[in-house]
């Protein structure tokens, strides 16, 4: 810059000039004055200019789109999932809406009204005059919030799992910084009692175990995102909307579980477990002539609203995933396939020597003793082995193996329950040439199945024949309906003849043998007590026994069938007519009562 | 006919009006209203959503800020000129009683609230301060440094008033109407520069503190060449910029409240802060920029009508011209308003005595730094101010206070195109 001395506007002032005092004397602005002043407007207006082309003519695109985005708000579906009932209706798990708390300090502002000094609402807040506020909201001490929050600028989870009239009063508070986001919760009001077969959902909302994982597919609502066009207060904008968005479906999965039986079951096998130190348990209740199971329960389980504090081993139903030796509960069975074969019939009598050698292998009967010449439906009253390998001995092994191949001993049942697995059956060659293998399994040991496809298997006795497929779960229904039972189905494969007899020798059982504990007055029951030796790597364990009970009811109208395991009771005195058999008492008049079946003698009489 | 070497060609072409009666100037009412006229469209469509304001107001406000522009234009300056001592007064209590009775509104103490209407002194202050500027530097016009205490002194009470507030926005501008007035009273532009110094090296002491070194050796050169008396021009030069750059990060931390320095830095980084104060810039920004090239026409912004840009129909309103008028539009608007700033100009050139050229110098530096700044912020450039832009932004005494602006020019015009013997 030339230097230049300093230049004055040299025109009259009015001080000096006073207005209409003849002509004056003007000097004009210096041109590089005005120059100046123009060269910076036109510089400023030219910037202005300038950016304005780009935000508007280069950049609009991109900007143009961000303006879209920051209208529209995409909303993710919350991931609601469906309902399960039991078959009345009540309600096993349900999402209930529950709303998590976020907190981001670096946001903190607030307009205090009591405080009229601070009244600034741009001031930041610090955490404590935060947690102040909200302590007596959520319940929890201020310094613990402000513990939580530590450090950290953003993105804080300050408080999960409240109740939406909690969550109101906080949003109430009008902090700046305090997030609300509302999410549902998956609950479990029925606790324990139906987790071995429900499973859960983790706290990510995965599922974990059971029908949860299982039928996710089922039980995920049908949501999709959605995009809306909101205003910056978030009010959503009816523009975007369309009838069907606000639809929501209210479909819920019903299942054929009575809640009533499953707590009845539950309660008095988790007893009997505790009463025999035993170390784990099952209970069955299978409507044989559909194949719904009206109870499944099994001891341990744990509390899928508390998942996290119980061993990941209990999350999975034993008596559907794991194998065990049936023993004595399977003799009916074999019974059932030497009439349908007709090597045997209502009057056969075995010859139970009481010890039998079988290739070198000793067979006992459990007391050791021999009861002489008796009766099928003795053998089934005093569970003699002997009788047993006697009796199949009649039954050439390949039509033996052939029939325990035919109802599926060595493959899943077909079943709606997850993780069903298939039993183990030797091959058919090892089976023919090793007679121990055919005799063994006269009295169920050496094949090993799940406590479900046993309860297939007597299904198949009460219904007449019919392999039906075990399941749980009746379908999806909309709202408050509830869907009828399916109609009977399933394979049949034995005489529906063949069926009532061994259902006769079986009520025997009850009435006069090893089934006498599970008598209920007035009513007939069938029913089979087992008590198996277990295995563990081929070689069986000492002192390791499972003891079950299988029941049968009512014999002049078949339709039920209750299982009651129990794995390891200690005791000398541990039978399956001890141990188990009272348990399925306790179920079955419970059955009798929900069911309202009618005592025998009315029934009969009413027949008549 | 103009005189041998004098400058006057640059605003030749208005010499024909001379002679006949003049009407009103087209530019110089013309301007103001059509701005008015539309921004009170744009307001009614910021407020379709919500109800903070009437755009009716806008247009009312326009309609009696014309009516007393017209009736000050038909009075002399110089009449003015004699109130200046009781106009000081009056400026400095009401700004005085806005720090004690005053309605405090975002962390600031700006309002006076007289039977339900909002005064703002400052507003008032700033023409004020013009008038009061004009006066003493036509008595007095700057030839030595110490010229400077006089002028500077009197506006420096007004000025504190508004800066403790705080309004830093409107002590901004009495920044800028203080320099150009200076500058167009025969300030050098070395003194000039060595006058806002302070400033640079403020920001350079706040950032890159080496490039305090040269920048201080260029100022000593420049103050050695142009102050008279060197060695204390120098020291003194030099003793306040180190005041200033030692100061800076302490005022930085203790002096400015919180939402004061977001303001100030944010724009540069808007999304450091996207939910807090970058929230503004960058919805400002975005809904410009959606305008394209013609915009989504007036009363069809969707950011505008979703209330996306907060306080968008005062300060932020350029963003909602942005979205519905696009390119051209805010073009147009830009064009608008420089034509009126050459007329300004052109007025200030051909004023009769140096008070109203300096009034009108005043008022053009005024209405351009509250325009630049302005839009600056609403685009990008610079930081929050609170300043309105003028005509646009819905508030009614910044409206009434430019309206009385232009009477004032418009006087000022009247008296030169007045029988004058030698602009025959």
């Amino acid at each position: 810059m030339p230097r230049r001395p300093p230049q004055p506007v040299r025109r009259p002032t009015s001080a000096r000039h006073g207005r209409g005092q003849g002509p004056v004397q003007l000097q004009p602005v210096p041109a590089g004055r005005l120059k100046l002043v123009l060269a910076v407007l036109l510089l400023a207006l030219g910037g202005l200019a300038g950016r304005l082309a780009w935000l508007q003519v280069i950049a609009a695109d991109g900007l143009a789109t961000r303006a879209r985005q920051v209208q529209t708000e995409r909303i993710p579906p919350l991931g609601r999932k469906r309902s399960i009932v039991d078959r009345n209706g009540r309600l096993i798990a349900l999402d209930e809406e529950r709303v998590t708390v976020w907190a981001h300090p670096r946001y903190f502002r607030f307009h205090d009204r009591n405080d009229p000094e601070t009244a600034d609402p741009n001031r930041h807040r610090s955490p404590i005059e935060v947690a102040r506020l909200l302590a007596p909201v959520l319940g929890v001490d201020a310094t613990e919030l402000v513990r939580r929050m530590g450090n950290r600028p953003s993105g804080i989870r300050l408080a999960t799992d409240l109740e939406p009239s909690l969550a109101r009063r906080v949003r109430e508070l009008a902090i700046d910084g305090i997030d609300l986001s509302p999410g549902p919760q998956r609950l479990y009001p029925q606790g324990s009692l139906f987790a071995n077969v429900v499973g859960f959902l983790n706290l990510d909302r995965v599922p974990q175990a059971g029908l949860e994982q299982s039928r996710d597919a089922d039980l995920r609502s049908q949501e999709s995102s959605i995009g809306l066009r909101r205003t910056a207060d978030g009010v959503p904008l009816p523009d975007g909307l369309n009838a069907g968005m606000l639809y929501r479906d209210d479909l819920r999965l019903q299942l054929t579980l009575d809640t009533r039986l499953q707590r009845v079951a539950q309660l008095e096998l988790a007893r009997a477990v505790r009463h025999w130190h035993a170390k784990r348990g099952a209970a069955i209740v299978m409507d044989a002539r559909n194949g719904e199971l009206l109870a499944l329960t099994s001891v341990p389980t744990y509390d899928p609203n508390r998942y996290w504090s119980f061993s990941p081993s209990l999350f999975r139903e034993w008596s559907v995933q794991d194998l065990y030796e049936p023993g004595s509960t399977f003799k009916p069975i074999n019974l059932a396939i030497g009439l349908q074969e007709k090597v045997l019939n209502a009057h056969t009598m075995v010859d139970d020597i009481g010890q039998l050698q079988i290739s070198g292998w000793p067979i006992f009967n459990a007391d050791r003793s021999g009861h002489g010449t008796i009766d099928l439906a003795t053998v089934l009253q005093v569970s003699s082995n002997v009788g047993m390998v006697q009796a199949m001995r009649q039954l050439k092994p390949s039509i033996y193996w052939d029939w325990l191949h035919r109802i599926g001993i060595d493959e899943a049942p077909q079943t709606d329950l997850p993780g069903a697995v298939s039993g183990q059956l030797k091959d058919r060659a090892t089976f023919l040439e090793n007679p121990i293998e055919p005799a063994t399994a006269a009295f169920g040991q050496g094949l090993s199945l799940t406590p479900l496809k046993l309860v297939q298997l007597h299904g198949m006795l009460v219904n007449g024949g019919r392999l039906v497929d075990p399941h749980i779960t009746r379908g999806l229904r909309t709202g408050d309906a509830l869907g009828g039972p399916r109609p009977a189905q399933g394979r049949q494969l034995l005489d529906p003849a063949v069926c009532r007899q061994v259902l006769a020798w079986l009520e025997t059982v009850v009435q006069k043998g090893s089934g006498k504990p599970a008598q209920v007055p007035g009513y007939r029951i069938g029913g089979k007590t087992g008590t198996a030796q277990k295995a563990a790597n081929g070689v069986y364990i000492p002192g390791a026994r499972i003891t079950s009970f299988v029941a049968h009811l009512p014999i002049d109208d078949p339709r039920y069938v209750v299982l009651v395991v129990v794995d390891e009771p200690q005791g000398g005195n541990a039978y399956g007519s001890t141990v188990a058999a009272p348990v399925a008492k306790s179920i079955i008049e419970s059955l009798l009562v929900i069911e309202q079946i009618p005592p025998s003698g009315a029934a009969s009489g009413r027949a008549g | 006919m103009p005189l041998p070497g004098q400058p006057q060609r640059l605003f030749s072409q208005g010499r024909g009006q001379a002679r006949r009666r003049p009407g009103p100037d087209l530019i110089l009412w013309g301007v103001p209203v059509l701005i008015t006229l539309l921004a009170g469209v744009l307001i009614a469509s910021t407020q379709r959503a919500s109800n903070l304001a009437d755009w009716e107001n806008h247009w009312i406000t326009g309609a009696v800020g014309l009516g007393a522009a017209v009736l000050l234009s038909r009075i002399d300056l110089q009449r003015l000129e004699q109130l200046l001592v009781p106009i000081y007064g009056l400026t400095i209590l009401s700004l005085v009683a806005v720090r004690a009775v005053g309605t405090s509104a975002l962390g600031a103490q700006r309002w006076i609230s007289i039977g339900g209407l909002h005064v703002q002194p400052s507003e008032f202050a700033k023409l004020a301060a013009i008038l009061l500027l004009a006066g003493m530097l036509a008595r007095q016009p700057i030839e030595k440094p110490a010229d400077l205490l006089r002028p500077l002194g009197v506006i420096l009470v007004p000025w504190a008033l508004v800066f403790i507030q705080p309004d830093l926005g409107t002590s901004l501008v009495f920044g800028a109407i203080s320099l150009v007035m200076l500058f167009w009273s025969g300030l050098t532009l070395p003194w000039l520069l060595l006058l806002i110094s302070p400033l640079p090296t403020a920001i350079v002491a706040g950032t890159v503190q080496p490039l305090l070194i040269p920048w201080f050796v260029g100022l000593t050169v420049l103050a050695w060449r142009s102050l008279p008396w060197k060695r204390l021009g120098v020291a003194v030069v030099l003793a306040v910029n180190s005041l200033f750059a030692v100061l800076t990060p302490y005022l930085w931390s203790h002096g400015l409240k919180d939402y004061q320095k977001d303001r100030l830095v944010l724009f540069l980084d808007p999304s450091k802060d996207p939910l807090g104060g970058g929230y503004h810039l960058i919805q400002s920004r975005i809904g410009i920029g959606s305008g394209e090239l013609l915009g989504t026409g007036l009363m069809r912004g969707h950011l505008t009508k979703l209330q996306f840009i907060p306080e968008q129909h005062t300060d932020f309103i350029f963003s909602a011209m942005g979205e519905e008028t696009g390119f051209v539009g805010c073009m147009l608007l830009l064009l608008l308003y420089g034509a009126l700033s050459w007329k300004l100009l052109q007025i200030a050139g051909r004023a009769r005595t140096d008070f109203e050229s300096l009034v009108v110098i005043g008022v053009l530096a005024m209405l351009v730094f509250q325009i630049v700044v302005n839009i600056s912020m609403t685009i990008g450039l610079g930081p929050v101010t609170g300043i309105p832009l003028p005509w646009m932004s819905y508030g009614r005494f910044a409206m009434l206070v430019n309206f009385l602006c232009i009477g004032l020019v418009a006087s000022v015009q009247r008296r030169s195109q007045r029988g004058d013997p030698f602009r025959r």
